[in-house]
């Protein structure tokens, strides 16, 4: 087995000097073993912290493993996590099929394993213990909102609308799309034209929003974008921009982001985006967090953990402005 | 023999095929042929172009290939966004500045010591990412104030970034030509024994190609950040380093060393923006985009190398 020094180091708890804050539980003895996201994704940067930092207050020995949401490097992860048979090994996934064998064999060694964030594959529904999922559903569904609403105060009869995800063929992003386009069907005069997928990368996005503008601009323009994150989000506006449209108000363009940022969250504030949700790393580290401190403490944990999500627009957009800035 | 001339009947035929293929899918794609198109594809050539430039230059002196031109362009963006503080003029040297010390560094263990240039780059880029994260701890650098977006602005219709890259590539065709380090890159790159036994300075030679290449690929790195309005590690997701490798090879540069032109790189550069476009307008999906890129780009390197061969 081949460590990756660059991606993976070790973050030894230390038995706390202090004694631990009241309520907390103490799990001192127990190992978690987290294989996640590197520090390469801001998002997966905080994500990590809220989790390892609620854990260490219970004095839990974890052992973290980063990757570059890199399938191979995953599964490589897992592999090493099972082999130091840990009490829990908590997951970030890249490709939720790509998974299924790793997760079969941590099963077969008896090593639990806490699934976060993107759904389990069915297949995989009875080897892991528990999973933490963002409500993927609702956080398209959200954006699928914000544009419905931002075109009808527009007084718009008809518009196109462009959608560009994340990685295709997780089902994260195949949850959220449905949701999206279950919102959408509400407003059957606003048709979602395109569907593009890329792999969570800011400059494609740009990139594509801007070439397709330009395929729209002879075809009635397109009047409202989706994007899978506020970090996609901010390259489209940048590109709507290049291309001479203008920015959300009367008769701008509206777009929505998601899983919000600080950038996000300024653009809101802006008036160039429409709005976003949550989903933000801050909120889903603190529920996985918890969900495997009350794993290993004996307690019974449901099956399936979903955190709710919310939809932020310009009118609660302070409430949520200092959960999306951690 | 018959494998001669069975490439003597089938390279023209290739190559006319693949134009026929592109110019067809170019003529029945919807919006293709528009001026709003015409922009969205200049445009999405600056970053590429402008780390194809430096790519060229390593190809021709015989160095083959950097690994780490995008993490260099990535790196840039965040000293960019992160020294915007001192004002734009000095944030824009600083970080090109910085970009053609860690290119310089390069050259030196490539040009002076003979180290393989593949091993020191994807070195170089593994060091690159490390130093950007114990720094950075992994968050998103946000600019301080708006100065930058003067890179965002348009001239005529085309962004400011587009306009630098031609600069760029004029002057780096230019060095190629018109100065003594021109001559000097290519016969480096055509034989280094020959050049070195001719006296010279091949270490000073591969340190200055190494040098330009960082700076500029720190310039694509600015015009990115700008773009982005903050940097992170994020904006190397992309395959922002292949593009440029498959730009210079569509370009006719000789992978081996001592053949090339930035101008013909810039060709390169379009076809790929091309094609990116037309694949992205006809709606195929991520896959069959990844797909047929690779596909018309292996299909244009191949075409334009056999042709050469052809030639010599």
């Amino acid at each position: 087995m081949i460590i990756n020094f660059k991606h993976a180091y070790l973050a030894l708890a230390l038995a706390p000097v202090f004694p631990a804050s009241a309520g907390a539980a103490d799990l001192s003895g127990k190992h978690v073993m987290l294989v996640t996201c590197g520090p390469s994704n801001p998002w997966c940067k905080t994500f990590n912290e809220r989790i390892t930092g609620l854990l260490k207050e219970t004095g839990v020995k974890i052992t973290v493993l980063e990757n570059d949401l890199d399938p191979i490097q995953v599964n490589q992860q897992m592999a090493q996590a099972v082999s130091q048979k840990p009490d829990l090994i908590m997951v970030e996934p890249a490709d939720d099929k790509s998974l299924i064998a790793a997760v079969k064999k941590a099963k077969a060694a008896a090593v639990p394993v806490l699934y976060m964030d993107s759904p389990a594959d069915e297949a995989i529904m009875d080897d892991i213990a528990l999973q933490v999922v963002a409500d993927n559903y609702a956080l398209g569904k959200f954006a699928g909102e914000n544009i419905v609403e931002g075109l009808k105060a527009q007084g718009r009869t008809e518009a196109n609308v462009i959608a560009i995800t994340g990685s295709a063929g997780t089902a994260m992003v195949s949850e959220r799309q449905r949701g999206f386009m279950d919102a959408m069907a509400q407003e059957p005069a606003y048709k979602v034209v395109e569907v593009q997928a890329n792999n969570w990368d800011p400059v494609e996005s740009g990139r594509m929003a801007q070439q397709l503008f330009a395929k729209y601009a002879s075809l009635g323009g397109i009047q409202g974008v989706r994007a899978d994150a506020d970090y996609m989000a901010i390259p489209i506006l940048e590109a709507a921009r290049q291309a001479g449209l203008k920015l959300g108000g009367k008769d701008g363009l509206i777009v929505s982001g998601s899983t919000c940022s600080p950038e996000g969250i300024a653009a809101i504030k802006a008036g160039d985006m429409i709005g976003t949700a949550t989903a933000d790393p801050w909120t889903q580290g603190e529920a996985s967090a918890q969900a495997a401190i009350r794993f290993l403490s004996g307690e019974a944990v449901e099956k399936t953990v979903k955190v709710p999500e919310f939809r932020v627009t310009a009118a609660n957009v302070d409430q949520y402005g200092e959960v999306c800035a951690k | 023999m018959f494998a001669l001339q069975l490439k003597r009947v089938l390279l023209p035929g290739f190559t006319t095929v693949t134009a026929l293929l592109i110019l067809w899918f170019a003529v029945t794609t919807q919006g293709f042929f528009t001026l709003d198109n015409a922009r969205a594809i200049l445009a999405s050539m600056v970053f590429v172009g402008m780390v194809s430039i430096g790519m060229t230059l390593i190809m021709v002196s015989g160095a083959f290939v950097s690994m780490a031109l995008a993490t260099t362009a990535t790196i840039s963006a965040m000293i960019f966004m992160a020294s915007l503080s001192f004002g734009l003029p000095v944030a824009i040297a600083l970080t090109v500045l910085v970009g053609a010390l860690t290119g310089a560094l390069q050259g030196v263990a490539i040009g002076g010591w003979n180290a393989n240039p593949i091993i020191v780059t994807i070195a170089a880029a593994a060091v690159l990412e490390g130093v950007a994260v114990a720094f950075s701890h992994g968050a998103t650098i946000n600019p301080t104030g708006t100065s930058y977006t003067v890179l965002n602005a348009h001239l005529f219709g085309l962004p400011v970034g587009l306009y630098a890259l031609a600069v760029l590539a004029l002057t780096a065709e230019s060095i190629l030509r018109f100065t003594r380090l021109g001559p000097m890159i290519y016969l480096m790159g055509d034989n280094r024994a020959a050049a070195r036994a001719a006296g010279l300075p091949i270490g000073r030679i591969g340190t200055a190609v190494f040098a330009i290449a960082g700076a500029t690929a720190s310039l694509a790195g600015i015009f990115m950040a700008s773009f982005n309005h903050s940097a992170s590690l994020l904006l190397n997701r992309g395959t922002l380093g292949y593009d440029a490798i498959a730009a210079v090879l569509i370009g006719g540069a000789a992978i081996g060393g001592g053949r090339g032109s930035v101008l013909n790189t810039m060709i390169g550069v379009a076809i790929i923006a091309i094609v990116s476009d037309l694949v992205l307008l006809r709606g195929f999906t991520t896959g069959e985009q990844i797909l047929l890129k690779g596909l018309v780009m292996v299909a244009f390197a191949v075409g334009v190398h056999l042709r050469q061969e052809q030639r010599a």
